[in-house]
């Protein structure tokens, strides 16, 4: 019988993101994956691995909110404009050499979600980066059911000629229309089941059972969503479809969790707050496209000044590893603190997947996820030197230099 | 008629007016080309830089900036990007980079750039005052042009075109075409495919030798013309485009990454008699000591992934500071246009990852004026260089910094951009 | 007449008859066989040096070195021969016609009418272009479980045993499995790998509702509105109800997974085909004693497109090139039971070959395309190894079997003999003749 797995990280700057704010020359311990202690002076048990972090930033490991890392295949089932039975669980390849890419920027949860493709798109998967194991390993367990809905260019196909007859919609109004639509057939699901399931009680064990309604596995998860039971994640861009999809939600009484991209979201920061959705938005990111003309490297900070929670996002494999300088201006866009930045890759986009509870601050209690910085991760000269995942080192620079065999990564690659 | 082929174009004109002085002070200087300055003083006159130094004085007349506390810089060079040639990228109408067809030596980018272009004060206001702005694609792409990033006509944005012949190194891949996304591939087994590739890379490699001796045979021609000894040579803009180029008297940027194709390119240079500058240059480390024997510079972008599975993850994070203790030439540049801004941050990674901090800023200032042939008047901050300067509120690689003044040419330049407008107008919206 | 005159008269117009057949090659018309003098591989059983091996009626009869030469059998030298049971290909597209090319006119005379993707009820039995099935013989196949490689359900394999002329009477088992391809569809649903999972999910959960909803009908018709017929829910009901395997062709490592998934969550049978990443999933494959069916297609075409990573990563799809070719070696090392198969490789054997270059020791090797093969395709019982009582599928070799020089000089199929003819000499050393 093996006793509990205790490791001490000391002597860094700890930037907890949470009520204990910033300690210097503080240290966490952690217990079994979880941070049993975090605070200055305090005994390191026996038995414990010990991460010197002198001269050190530790923060809580960074969570990607919209991310399409470690997806087989396409990211996108393009067929159709409503695709909500396909499920990103189902094609997680654990094998994707960008998780560890990632952990070496400091990440350790992503939202991985379906494309943009659709109106209405499949459903996604909060994994975290525990290199080298299985798919069903990764899973974040008991993270919340999440979906992605997508507005504006990419659902309508303003932007490339697909072969073939036009898929609809065409249009902002059509991209409406099929919300409207796939939610009334939804309701109607829903009603055709209630029924059923009336009737069965009402025959109770005598009688000849009715057969059950057939299960669209499409139209299930769209119950679901009424039901409150599946957190919509939607990629939007202008203003105006915004404050659409607000519509529609509180027509058919769901919310939205959060806005993906929303480079429009200043344009309605409180119609976002009030109704309660958090932002996952660019840094900085414009002109790419015509919906993103208006974007400006201050939305961030405009929507965080309404209230709303806002995290940073990368929509990519290559930005993921970077997260915590776009986090960084958010200070210098807008004047966001320090504090309040480095939340928008940690506890925000945390509350944003609702698994605030476990990760996104260094509390007692929270899964021992966490980045380990050379300096402040803010400073132009900060690098990731360890991540860690439920307490287990899944990325340490060191080991990796000193494993590389060809002398040009080697020399001076280091230190 | 294009221009001759070398062709500088001053902003401003010689005569100063009182109203052109502009001061500097207190500031701490970064003059890249020599040892910091902790608190002094930059004059600018007349568009150029007339005093640099810690005890300088200001001229009285002098327009005053106060930098104390602030950090003062030359102005920073992004050495490759589609400034100026591109708005918004998924709207054609606004794009201008790429021209029809493989073969495009006579597309100069300096004719269609757009000086109001939301994007150009976008990029100045973190301190970029100059790029050079590139067209793209096919095998042979166009002739860059370095833009100040202040100006209202092409001309008046031109400080010098042609910079370069930019080209496309062959990979013997086919090139990605969104409009080809959903098309139905071919499928070929990988021996097929690497023999495809190799074919179709040694068809274009010979495709550009023949341009290349075509245009050598073409300037001979123009040559004997002019003196005299034979009748001019039928009008052909490529061929009189690409002259120059054969002749080794104007560079070529030549877009490459792989280790083999770089190889390739090196010794395709050589074999032509070509000035060779890798665009790119995501596996240079790998060469780097064939690229410091044959002084062959990289423009080096580095937020990318590693090409392959087994690269180190740092690949191009490190690629800078690798390159840098081989002795290789190099810059740091955005390879784009609405990113330009963020050309700081590159080089703050390529510092994150062995570069020091000096050296990175020397590639977003002074290395890449060097490589395109300005660098005795631009990149630095020394008296007789242009006033291209501005001032930071901190490191600018800091991605917390903020610019605060924008000189270009020696005349300060508005903040303001499309982004702070909306910024004014939305913060204070309930 | 007395019972002498009418055999004598039977022999007679026996002989008659014979003198009268066509000018065309005679078929064998001899029930019984007797190979004498080889070196007999059963694979069942130790190796038999200088024995006999007798066939009647399509069935072993003995095996063994004492065994006598019985009075009625054509008896046939086999000295320096190798004997060993008929090769079997179980994951192929044997005797199916190649798939139309993109493009209008360019199938040609042979191409195929398209087929629907997704039809669990079309049965390769019906594709089976006999000629060409039976051009596998000439490499010392016998034995091939058939199947479509387009699409994502293909319909219902069929094992032939590849004697005869009519692809009905070929068939070993019919239907041997229904079949899922795990990739996916160009311009409609399901166009994404999550979606063939879905578009899976989805069918077996309305083929449950199809049986549930017919059971009730049958079960008391009167007042109910009558279910419709559906031939693609209809094909899945063996499938639900165990008595079909479902084969799930894997062409990525999670493949495998995802296929065992599918098996939980609808407490069905799975094999899986292909699977070039198999041995990394040696541990798991082994505690739920998944048929396994690996493919030596080692380099099979692809997209050659840009898209998904412009620069490409040549050196990684060579290492999974390498990975495939040692996988049957690795499985072997972790004490995986599998077939080889040749899951649509140009030459099966060629594949078979660079599996033994790469570690496979040739024994296993000859075991996975024989036995192996049986058990993995659940007819062991009947085929796969030479012992009395089984299927009379046995190859003549000349030089030791699986080796680059071996020829099949005689192809025993359901007891009947085929002689492949003398390939052409190749122009170079190098140059490898189709099917062997």
């Amino acid at each position: 019988m093996t006793g509990p797995v205790l490791v001490a990280i000391v002597g860094g700057t700890i930037l907890t993101v949470g009520p204990q704010g910033t300690i210097e020359k503080g240290a966490v311990l952690i217990r079994d994956g979880k941070i049993a202690a975090v605070g200055r002076d305090l005994l390191v048990p026996a038995g414990a691995t010990v991460i010197d972090a002198t001269g050190r930033y530790v923060m809580p490991g960074i969570i990607d909110c919209h991310s399409h890392t470690a997806i087989e295949e396409s990211v996108n089932e393009c067929s159709d404009s409503v695709t909500a039975e396909v499920r990103i669980t189902d094609v997680i390849d654990h094998r994707d050499v960008n998780l560890y890419r990632e952990l070496a920027g400091g990440v350790t949860t992503l939202n991985v979600l379906h494309g943009s493709c659709n109106t209405i798109g499949g459903q996604n998967a909060v994994i975290k980066l525990r290199w080298g194991k299985p798919p069903e390993e990764l899973l974040f367990k008991d993270a919340p059911r999440g979906i992605k809905f997508a507005l504006g260019e990419n659902p309508k196909r303003s932007n490339f000629r697909a072969p073939g007859p036009p898929r609809y919609p065409a249009t902002r109004m059509g991209v409406e229309a099929v919300l409207r639509e796939s939610f009334q057939e939804a309701q109607a699901y829903k009603r055709e089941w209630e029924e059923y399931e009336k009737k069965v009680k009402s025959l109770g064990s005598r009688g000849d059972k009715p057969i059950a309604p057939r299960k669209s596995l499409r139209l299930e998860e769209l119950k679901d969503i009424l039901d409150g039971k599946v957190y919509v994640h939607a990629h939007c861009y202008r203003a105006d479809e915004i404050l659409m999809l607000i519509r529609i939600a509180e027509e058919f009484s769901f919310k939205i969790r959060t806005f993906q991209h929303v480079l429009e979201g200043y344009k309605v920061a409180s119609e976002i707050a009030r109704h309660g959705a958090g932002a996952s938005t660019f840094s900085d990111w414009w002109a790419y496209k015509m919906e993103a003309y208006d974007a400006i490297p201050y939305n961030a900070a405009i929507m965080a000044a309404h209230g709303v929670k806002v995290s940073m996002n990368s929509d990519s494999d290559e930005l993921a590893r970077r997260l915590y300088w776009e986090a960084a201006k958010a200070v210098k866009y807008g004047g966001v603190s320090e504090v309040e930045a480095l939340k928008m890759v940690t506890l925000n986009p945390a509350w944003q997947l609702g698994i605030e509870q476990r990760v996104g601050s260094i509390e007692v209690g929270k899964d021992a996820d966490i980045a380990i910085f050379s300096a402040h991760p803010f400073a132009p000269d900060a690098r990731v030197e360890q991540t860690l995942v439920d307490g287990v080192v899944y990325f340490d620079r060191a080991k990796d230099v000193a494993a590389r065999t060809a002398p040009a990564t080697k020399a001076g690659g280091s230190p | 008629m294009r221009a001759p082929v070398v062709a500088l174009v001053m902003l401003v004109p010689a005569m100063a007016t009182a109203a052109d002085v502009v001061a500097i002070r207190g500031g701490r200087i970064v003059t890249v080309s020599g040892p910091v300055i902790e608190k002094g003083t930059v004059v600018v006159s007349g568009g150029k830089i007339t005093a640099v130094g810690a005890a300088v004085e200001v001229p009285a007349g002098a327009t005053v900036i106060d930098a104390s506390g602030q950090t003062v810089y030359p102005g920073l060079i992004d050495g490759l990007t589609t400034l100026g040639l591109t708005e918004i990228g998924s709207v054609a109408g606004s794009v201008d980079t790429t021209e029809t067809g493989d073969v495009n030596p006579h597309a100069e980018a300096w004719i269609a750039v757009n000086p109001h272009s939301e994007l150009l004060p976008v990029a100045r206001a973190n301190g970029i005052t100059a790029a050079l702005a590139a067209p793209a694609g096919g095998l042979i792409s166009g002739q860059s042009a370095l833009l100040r990033l202040a100006g209202s006509t092409p001309a008046a944005l031109t400080v010098k075109t042609p910079v370069a012949m930019h080209m496309v190194y062959p990979t013997g891949r086919p090139a990605f075409d969104i409009s080809r996304l959903f098309e139905e591939p071919e499928l070929k087994t990988f021996e097929e495919r690497q023999k495809d590739k190799k074919k179709s890379q040694e068809k274009d490699l010979k495709r550009l030798a023949n341009l290349l001796e075509e245009a050598k045979a073409y300037g001979a021609a123009q040559a004997a013309a002019k003196a005299g000894r034979i009748p001019p040579p039928k009008p052909d803009l490529p061929m009189e485009a690409l002259a120059p180029v054969a002749r080794g008297e104007v560079p070529v940027v030549m877009r490459v990454d792989a280790e083999d194709d770089i190889r390739g390119a090196v010794k395709f240079a050589e074999e032509h008699g070509l000035k060779l500058i890798v665009a790119g240059g995501l596996d240079a480390w790998r060469v780097a000591d064939l690229l410091k024997q044959k002084d062959v510079a990289v423009l080096a972008s580095v937020e990318r992934l590693p090409r392959r599975e087994s690269d180190p993850y740092d690949a191009a994070y490190a690629n800078p500071a690798a390159l840098h203790r081989a002795g290789v030439r190099f810059a740091i540049v955005s390879d784009d246009a609405s990113q330009s801004r963020n050309l700081p941050y590159e080089a703050a990674m390529a510092r994150a990852y062995g570069l020091d901090a000096g050296a990175a800023l020397r590639a977003i200032t002074l290395s890449p004026a060097e490589i395109f042939g300005v660098g005795d008047r631009m990149g630095a901050i020394t008296v007789g260089r242009d006033a291209d300067l501005f001032v930071a509120t901190g490191d600018i690689m800091d991605p917390r910094s903020g610019v605060t003044h924008v000189l270009v040419g020696g005349q300060e330049q508005s903040l303001e951009t499309r982004h702070t407008r909306l910024y004014e107008e939305f913060k204070k919206r309930p | 007449m007395s019972p002498e005159a009418a055999r004598r008269g039977l022999a007679v117009a026996a002989m008659a008859a014979l003198w009268a057949r066509p000018a065309a090659a005679p078929a064998a018309r001899t029930e019984v066989y007797a190979l004498v003098g080889a070196r007999i591989v059963t694979v069942s059983g130790p190796t038999l040096d200088n024995a006999t091996l007798v066939m009647r009626d399509g069935v072993i009869e003995a095996v063994g070195a004492g065994v006598p030469v019985p009075p009625d059998a054509r008896t046939i030298r086999a000295d320096g021969l190798v004997l060993t049971p008929g090769l079997i290909d179980g994951f192929s597209g044997t005797g199916l016609p190649a798939p139309a090319s993109r493009g209008p006119g360019a199938g040609g005379a042979t191409a195929a009418p398209p087929s629907s993707p997704l039809a669990p009820q079309a049965m390769a039995l019906d594709k089976v272009r006999v000629a060409d099935a039976l051009k596998a013989r000439d490499a010392g196949i016998t034995t091939v479980l058939v199947i479509p490689r387009e699409g994502v359900l293909p319909g219902q394999s069929v094992i032939l045993n590849l004697s005869g002329d009519k692809a009905e009477a070929m068939a070993l088992k019919q239907p041997a499995a229904l079949h899922l391809h795990m990739s996916t569809l160009a311009r409609q649903y399901p166009g994404s790998l999550m979606g063939t999972v879905a578009y899976a999910r989805q069918s077996l959960d309305d083929a449950i509702h199809y049986r549930d909803e017919w059971a009730a009908y049958e079960r008391a018709p009167a007042g109910k509105k009558r279910p419709r017929y559906d031939a693609a829910l209809a094909a899945w009901q063996d499938v639900l109800a165990g008595r079909e395997m479902l084969v799930v062709t894997a062409f990525r490592e999670n493949d495998v997974r995802r296929a065992l998934a599918i098996a939980d969550e609808f407490r069905i049978k799975v094999a899986v085909a292909g699977a070039p990443q198999a041995f990394r999933l040696a541990d798991l494959i082994k505690a739920r004693k998944v048929p396994l069916l690996v493919g030596v297609n080692f380099d099979p075409p692809r997209p050659a497109r840009a898209f998904g990573g412009v620069l490409g990563d040549e050196e990684k799809e060579r290492r999974d090139i390498e990975d495939a070719e040692r996988n049957p070696s690795e499985l072997h090392k972790a004490g995986v039971s599998f077939a080889l198969v040749s899951a649509y490789a140009p030459n099966f054997l060629a594949g078979v070959r660079k599996a033994i270059e790469r570690g496979l020791p040739r024994e296993a090797a000859l075991r996975a395309v024989t036995l192996g093969a049986a058990e993995a395709l659940g007819i062991a019982d009947r085929t796969g190894s030479l012992e009395p009582g089984k299927i009379a599928d046995v190859v003549a070799w000349a030089g030791d079997p699986l080796t680059k020089d071996a020829k099949a000089k005689m192809v025993f199929v359901d007891g009947q003999l085929y002689e492949p003819e003398e390939p052409a000499p190749s122009p170079s050393p190098k140059a490898e003749g189709g099917g062997q």
